[in-house]
């Protein structure tokens, strides 16, 4: 979808970027009203109006379990976006998306509309927002404020998934004042993610797969030049949702940091979809790590180790696809991370020294590595990614 | 990460190399200049 090349895109992006400087409210509330009226203008007022309902339904069960003792209440909450995320996976988020599309006119429509465009990652904010009120005690934000968390139009299709509690930095700190070295800064990031979207992923794309052809994968090969194709696609998304959101001055993650240098998987992923990685980690690993660590103790810790990183992999496979090939790829993962853990902790590995030759040859051996181990997993879930 | 000190050079230097992704983004980023290169191979 080409929104990036809209005229009334960027217009929507420094018409928000100058009211938020200039709003009388507070920021996040500010950020909704504005945000609702970007929605209404690219995607039409149904979407507008069905972002604005899912968020006041979640907003009114916050309000009623934020403060209560009632574990149903409570429990309420956090089961409301999961059921809602698994009925919306089980009825296949790609046939939705489809035809969803050329009937965005009625309301009802438009829900399924907003579902297909950005529920995965609408499901993660909710799931962020439940837990930071109710486990953390942040503040509850009112409807308006939180609808502009779930729906950012500038994160609307493909993320990166930010913070509940590093949204609301937006009432704190207000909108950061847009001096030229941010302004630059923003322009930098956009003019890059551009490159990567319309330039580098579209060429790529074109050269390897033909001018009307779809993605598709015969071999490993093919694998390899989709894994490419994936990162300038997805990175340049939210390269430019980094350089808008600064320019807004609504917080917006960095998602992608050079993956393809990382020396191992687990620093792969601590590069590649890092909003992500810091979702899983901030609700999933800690929490569980630390409540099995003090239930079977400090010398239990690699065993516990895997556990949690199991739990965090079936997560982000199931995330992307609910089905036993994805609940694998997760496995997978787990179990490759958690070996790169041993291997690292215990030191069986001794680390080069610096500047050595040892150490660059490592480095391109690691990076060789990383990109095969990658390349294979995805070869593997392939199948399911490009399944119409 | 400590920002890099700001200096005449550069923002000078980002500033060019913002013009070039800007200038590769204008020329080539639509999919009938993609269509164009890859019916020239």
């Amino acid at each position: 979808m080409g929104l990036h090349l809209e005229p009334t895109y960027w217009a929507v992006v420094i018409g928000v970027a100058v009211w938020l400087r200039i709003a009388p409210a507070r920021g996040t509330t500010a950020f909704g009203a504005a945000n609702a009226i970007a929605l209404d203008l690219l995607c039409g007022p149904a979407v507008a109006v069905a972002g604005l309902t899912l968020a006041t339904g979640l907003w009114a069960i916050l309000a009623l379990a934020n403060g209560s003792r009632s574990w149903i209440l409570n429990g309420f909450a956090y089961l409301l976006p999961v059921a809602a995320f698994l009925a919306y996976k089980t009825a296949g988020d790609w046939e939705a998306f489809r035809t969803a599309i050329p009937t965005a006119g009625p309301v009802p429509d438009a829900f399924w509309l907003l579902a297909a465009l950005s529920f995965s990652y609408a499901f993660l904010r909710c799931l962020d927002a439940v837990r930071t009120v109710l486990a953390k005690g942040s503040p509850l934000l009112d409807p308006l404020g939180l609808a502009g968390y779930l729906f950012p139009f500038h994160m609307l299709l493909a993320g990166p998934i930010a913070g509940y509690d590093e949204y609301l930095k937006l009432n704190a700190d207000g909108p950061e004042a847009l001096r030229s070295d941010r302004i630059i800064s923003a322009a930098s990031d956009i003019a890059t993610g551009l490159v990567y979207k319309h330039v580098c992923a579209e060429y790529l794309r074109v050269f390897l797969f033909g001018l009307d052809s779809p993605l598709a994968s015969q071999g490993l090969i093919d694998t390899a030049g989709l894994f490419v194709y994936l990162f300038f696609d997805f990175a340049g998304y939210s390269r430019i949702a980094l350089g808008v959101g600064t320019l807004m001055g609504v917080p917006t993650p960095v998602n992608f940091r050079a993956p393809f240098a990382a020396r191992n998987v687990t620093d792969f992923f601590a590069r590649w979809h890092m909003s992500l990685g810091g979702f899983v980690t901030r609700n999933i690993y800690v929490p569980l790590q630390l409540r099995l660590v003090r239930r079977f103790g400090v010398r239990r810790s690699v065993w516990v180790a895997f556990v949690s990183l199991l739990a965090c992999w079936l997560f982000v496979g199931l995330w992307h696809r609910l089905s036993w090939r994805f609940a694998a790829y997760g496995a997978a993962f787990a179990l490759i991370v958690w070996t790169e853990k041993l291997v690292l902790d215990r030191r069986w590995l001794r680390p080069a020294r610096p500047g050595s030759g040892l150490a660059y040859v490592r480095r391109g051996l690691g990076m060789a590595y990383v990109f095969a181990v990658v390349t294979v997993m995805l070869h593997l879930v392939m199948g399911e990614i490009l399944k119409p | 990460m400590k920002p890099p000190d700001v200096s005449w050079s550069r923002t000078a230097a980002v500033i060019v190399w913002l013009a070039v992704k800007v200038v590769l983004f204008v020329l080539l980023g639509r999919i009938d200049t993609a269509q164009f290169v890859y019916a020239g191979f």
